[in-house]
């Protein structure tokens, strides 16, 4: 009766034991997998709010086609917050999307091959072919973490004039 | 006859250890249960604070094909984004787009299912009728609940 007893309080225990340490390694396996997540959130909310660009004081500068009737505009984009992967960045030029890459494919595109825009540093990007009608366009460069940039500009006929110059970040996804 | 002390003894044992291995297996299973659902819950909660994009329109002008109107989504978490009309709801003025009036594509137009981490996609919503000029607002759900919205601007 006694050996019994102790045999199957030993099963129990051992069982018991075993359930404890399931279920820690299960607890220890998810809070791991949730604290990674938790950082990657951190460090997108806090790139959101180290971001910073613009048009640097140098602005935008243009080349007027006459006779073609179309004008070209490169604007000077500077990174005043912490550094930025520009081939992450998306463009909407006048309300379609376009690739940012260089000006073959479509009439927006970077000036050089960019990689990384460090603190300070200046990106130009251009648009050729604008028509020469006075029209408002507009460019939002989208960064790789949400944030954007928007320009919009017009030609006087002879002059390139900056409309506006605005930039945000998205609010917190619920 | 009455079995003698050392069967008694013998059979009470094997009850005993039959009951407490009956016990220890239903706990194992209850706690193999709960073990996977703790790693579930964990996953879906790391994807979920993993999940992120945002609509990238300028709010004020948005692509528009007759009753078709074109809608880019930037993926700017670190996780693929389901991108099909069963995963995807789109909302706009606070009535559901039907699935069958959406198109999933990427950027060239080819149909994809996933959005990956700083890819855009475009959703394509056709309505039976236009929009009226003034201002709406389109709200995108994804699977696993995240949404956002965005006030844009129709003109005639």
């Amino acid at each position: 009766m006694g050996f019994s007893v102790s045999a199957s309080t030993a099963i129990i225990f051992i069982s018991f034991l075993m359930a404890a340490a399931t279920l820690y390694d299960a607890w220890d396996n998810s809070y791991s997998n949730v604290q990674a997540a938790r950082e990657d959130w951190y460090e997108l909310r806090l790139s959101r709010l180290s971001t910073s660009v613009g048009l640097n004081e140098g602005g935008l500068a243009y080349v007027v086609n006459q006779p073609s009737g179309v004008y070209n505009v490169t604007f000077y984009i500077q990174n005043f917050g912490n550094t930025l992967y520009i081939p992450h960045w998306s463009g909407i030029y006048d309300g379609d999307y376009v690739t940012l890459y260089d000006t073959t494919d479509d009439t927006v595109g970077w000036v050089s091959d960019y990689t990384y825009l460090l603190p300070g540093e200046v990106a130009e990007i251009t648009i050729t072919d604008i028509p020469l009608n006075g029209t408002q366009h507009t460019l939002k460069l989208v960064f790789g973490n949400g944030c954007w940039l928007m320009l919009s500009w017009h030609d006087n006929g002879t002059d390139v004039l900056l409309d506006s110059e605005s930039s945000g970040c998205p609010m917190g996804v619920s | 006859m009455a079995a003698g002390g050392p069967a008694s003894e013998l059979i009470m044992f094997i009850v005993a250890v039959i009951i407490a291995g009956s016990v220890a297996g239903g706990l194992a299973y209850v706690t193999s249960d709960i073990a996977h659902g703790m790693n579930d819950r964990g996953t879906m909660l790391a994807e979920r604070l993993r999940t992120d994009f945002v609509i990238i329109n300028d709010p004020s002008n948005i692509p528009v094909t007759g009753n078709t109107y074109t809608f880019y989504v930037k993926n700017i978490g670190k996780e693929p984004i389901p991108f099909t009309a069963d995963a995807v709801q789109v909302f706009i003025d606070g009535e559901l787009v039907p699935p069958a009036n959406l198109t999933f594509t990427d950027i060239s137009g080819n149909p994809i299912t996933t959005l990956y981490p700083y890819d855009v996609g475009q959703i394509i919503v056709a309505r039976e009728t236009a929009l009226s000029s003034g201002t709406h607002k389109i709200v995108i759900t994804l699977e696993n609940g995240k949404r956002r919205s965005m006030v844009f601007e129709i003109y005639s």
